[in-house]
């Protein structure tokens, strides 16, 4: 994949593009842009922005023909914004009027308008804003043209008043220009109004530029059919192109000035919020009712994605901005640009809710995680940001803990039991239970425990990624092709991407196809809501079963709002804890707040996330089977080590005569010699946000017991002692107890100390 | 910074001689930098308290990985 190749993810993102309204507005007032300042009372703002586009505010905000109504999207459910009356009250409300002057350089040009009329006004006051002479030649005895039918004069006089105040220009009264061999001047736009004199050059007119065939003559206006709005534009349009022709001698125009009045299809797909019904105003709004009819307008844009995404929302960032960035990082310019998206790149959850939610089917999780292998290849992925992950995986597949078990008899399993590294780790007596469960169908199941190489994914290295999924793929095969079952959402979502031979189900599916009456039943009928890991929105088969048998062993279901297709990442996904904790913290707790009922999951690390915050919530298997897990019960990082190795001893040590497979607890597994680490709570909340393990810990206290390379503090006697391991140099400070340590503080850093231990005072 | 207060009472556990305020040098994604923290005068051992290592340190490894 090319670096260019990365526009191609947002190419058809239409955010930011005009809204339908400001699409069909022939002078293209920034619809959005002045709601929002409307909204907030701000009308001169609003006013600024409005004249700037009209020219002649006071005639256009009671005259406009209001083509924005037809399109508008409010229309969809109840009625049309009201923008002219809107724009009648910024008018209304804004004080000083006076329009802002300009200092441009006189340029030796004259222009000659023939046509006082709002088209030819328009041209003008641009041309004499940019200080060119120009001589407005009309026919009758005061300026308006066919205004004069629909307003009265002193409010047409006091308008160009108004607006010419700064700019000075000959207004020729009362002098009807019959050929234009009369006027002398550089060039000439004719805007005589409808049925007006054309001097024969409308046929073959550029209707883009509206240059005639003539040089330096151009037509437009209500003269070429346009309506009085679109006439002022001409006028402006011709003040650029005759512009374009007095200093480079072309009729052609100005192309960004050819605007178009085509609706973005892709806004029909915006959902529209409830009726609401304004109020029926006659004559001018008063500035309240001016704020309210605003607030009705929903400044049409899409920003769907952004809305339910935290990371987005963290980098205030949008997913064309995003891809910008994305580029930037990958081809840094030596010394002045930085991989100024990297923590970005590695803060994305890896949900896919944005390609969900959009209507455009955008996919920045697959625009992100490209980006990480992009990095990972490139040498400039922040070790620090995945390195604990990678530890973790190495240690799920290492022989300490990596389980892999077909039947002794050369009998072929109809079962492959694929928990995922985490699940054990949580409790082993998830997998226990769950193989045994398993067995009782299948008397002769296969059991795969390891690491399904997302992790390595996540951290961009793909080499890695394969050589996990290829041991995998050649065990399945020694196990003879079974159905894998699977009890992590996020394995389930990895084999279907990069193992798609392999056949799968969900552990949950078996179980709700099989119930069992020595189910744990729910008597008291708790009512629990359901977490559905964002990982399981692609498979719905999975989200119903796990609803069926929670109301089949007695608890009553209630829904989040996240929930099924929608469903939100815990946190944990595409490991952002080491790259961004201040998000990371923000979403679990936006998570943990959606409902004040317990949570029930089928993710052990979605489970893990929310226990950590104080949330009550139990992975389904432990309602399930019994197993005794406290809904708070928080596992420490060294705890899911040895737990993984207590699983290993568990099921080795008793699958192979196939007797019930004992739950393993917690104790068994650390050695009984070991010395004991007193930890309070806070520490280890602390340990855990910061991914430093209990086996860090000792490591840095025996490093410094043995060697004596220790800092005692004299007043309180604490210890503190540091070791670098790998990536990460860790502090620990303590006070020694008869039979362990008790820790004082913890805490860690990435950056290396490069002079330790060498004599200062020797240099 | 507040190394300084404490680093007289701070000794060093081998040595058993009080930190001083010494030149320390770090280095972190291909990037060299100094910086005084208390110090063992005789085999160098350096002391870096947590405030340090969540404030100052924490900002210059987040600026560091982002450029
Ligand atoms: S709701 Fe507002 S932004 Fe949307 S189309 Fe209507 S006027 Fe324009
Ligand atoms: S949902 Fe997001 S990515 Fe999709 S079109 Fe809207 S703003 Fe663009
Ligand atoms: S995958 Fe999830 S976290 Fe990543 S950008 Fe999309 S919505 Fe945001
Ligand atoms: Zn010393």
């Amino acid at each position: 994949m090319e670096i260019n190749d990365f526009a191609n993810y947002t190419e058809a993102c239409f955010q930011g593009t005009p809204a339908p309204c400001m699409s069909v507005c022939p002078l293209k007032v920034d619809v959005r842009a002045v709601i929002e300042n409307v909204q907030n009372g701000n009308f001169s703002a609003a006013y600024r922005l409005y004249r700037n586009q009209v020219v002649f505010p006071g005639i256009v905000s009671r005259i406009c023909h209001q083509p924005c109504q037809l399109v508008c999207l409010r229309n969809q459910s109840d009625l049309s914004i009201e923008l002219r009356k809107i724009e009648m009250a910024c008018v209304a409300y804004t004080n000083k009027r006076d329009p802002i002057s300009f200092n441009a350089p006189k340029k030796n040009k004259r222009v000659a308008i023939i046509g006082a009329g709002l088209s030819g006004m328009a041209c003008a006051n641009k041309l004499v804003s940019r200080n060119y002479e120009v001589m407005v030649y009309e026919k009758e005895a005061f300026p308006g043209g066919a205004l004069k039918k629909t307003l009265p004069q002193e409010v047409i006089l006091a308008e160009f008043e108004l607006e010419f105040k700064h700019a000075r220009f000959n207004l020729i009264p009362s002098r009807e220009i019959v050929d234009l061999s009369e006027i002398e001047a550089d060039a000439i736009y004719i805007a005589t109004g409808k049925n007006g004199r054309t001097f024969g050059l409308e046929p073959d007119m550029n209707r883009d530029s509206l240059g005639s065939q003539q040089q330096g003559v151009f037509l437009g206006g209500e003269l070429i059919g346009s309506d009085p709005i679109t006439a002022i534009e001409h006028g402006v349009r011709v003040s650029h192109s005759i512009e374009k022709y007095l200093k480079v001698n072309l009729m052609d125009g100005v192309p960004s000035t050819y605007l178009k009045d085509e609706v973005e299809e892709k806004y029909l797909k915006l959902k529209i919020s409830d009726p609401l019904f304004p109020e029926a105003i006659d004559g001018v709004m008063t500035s309240e009712q001016a704020i309210s009819e605003a607030k009705r307008c929903l400044k049409c844009d899409c920003n769907i994605c952004v809305n339910s995404c935290e990371m987005m929302q963290h980098f205030k960032k949008k997913p064309l901005r995003i891809t910008q960035d994305v580029m930037a990082t990958m081809r840094p310019v030596e010394q002045f640009s930085k991989r100024i998206a990297s923590r970005l790149i590695n803060s994305c959850n890896q949900c896919g809710l944005c390609e969900t939610v959009c209507p455009e089917s955008i996919d920045m999780e697959e625009e992100l995680l490209k980006a990480r292998h992009f990095l990972f290849k490139d040498k400039a992925m922040p070790a620090a940001y995945h390195d604990f992950w990678m530890r973790d995986m190495a240690f799920a597949n290492s022989d300490e803990a990596y389980i892999f078990m077909t039947p002794e008899q050369k009998i072929k399993s109809k079962y492959l039991f694929f928990p995922g590294c985490q699940l054990g780790a949580s409790a082993p007596g998830y997998v226990t239970a769950a193989f045994e469960f398993i067995k009782k169908l299948d008397h002769y199941a296969s059991i795969l425990v390891g690491c399904c190489g997302v992790p390595a994914d996540w951290a961009g290295d793909e080499a890695l990624r394969d050589q996990v999924h290829a041991q995998i793929a050649s065990q399945w095969k020694e196990a003879g092709e079974p159905l894998v079952v699977l009890a992590c959402p996020t394995c389930k979502k990895t084999f279907s991407q990069y193992l798609p031979d392999i056949k799968t189900i969900s552990l949950y599916q078996v179980m709700a196809l099989n119930p069992d009456p020595r189910w744990k039943y729910d008597d008291e009928k708790n009512v629990v809501a359901i977490f559905d890991p964002c990982a399981s929105r692609y498979d719905q088969p999975m989200q119903k079963s796990v609803r069926s048998l929670l109301t089949t062993i007695g608890y009553q279901v209630e829904e989040l709002s996240d929930q099924g297709e929608l469903a939100k990442c815990c946190s944990y996904g595409g490991h952002i804890q080491a790259v961004n904790p201040g998000l990371k913290q923000k979403i679990v707790t936006d998570r943990v707040n959606q409902a004040n009922y317990p949570y029930v999951t089928y993710c052990s690390n979605c489970r893990d996330t929310f226990a950590s915050a104080g949330k009550e919530s139990d992975h389904l298997l432990n309602l399930i089977f019994d197993l005794g897990i406290e809904s708070t019960a928080v596992v420490s990082l060294s705890q899911r080590w040895q737990n993984r190795i207590a699983l290993k001893n568990s099921l080795t040590g008793s699958v192979a005569d196939t007797k019930t497979v004992e739950l393993a607890t917690s104790e068994q597994a650390i050695p009984k010699s070991a010395p004991r680490l007193v930890i309070s709570p806070e520490l280890r909340k602390v340990m855990n946000a910061q991914l430093i393990m209990d086996e860090d810990v000792m490591a840095v206290i025996s490093n410094g017991e043995t060697t004596g390379n220790l800092v005692i503090n004299q007043v309180n006697s604490d210890v503190t002692a540091h070791l670098t391991r790998g990536l990460i140099t860790y502090w620990v400070t303590y006070q020694k107890l008869s039979d362990g340590y008790e820790l004082k503080n913890v805490y860690a850093h990435r950056m290396k100390i490069a002079d330790e231990f060498s004599n200062p005072a020797a240099k | 910074m507040d190394n300084n207060k404490q680093e007289c009472e701070l000794i060093c556990g081998k040595c058993q001689v009080p930190l001083q305020m010494e030149k320390v040098e770090f280095n972190y994604m291909n990037h060299q930098f100094r910086h005084d923290f208390p110090r063992c005068p005789v085999c160098g051992q350096v002391y870096i308290m947590e405030e340090i290592v969540n404030g100052k340190m924490k900002e210059v490894e987040t600026a560091l990985e982002d450029k």
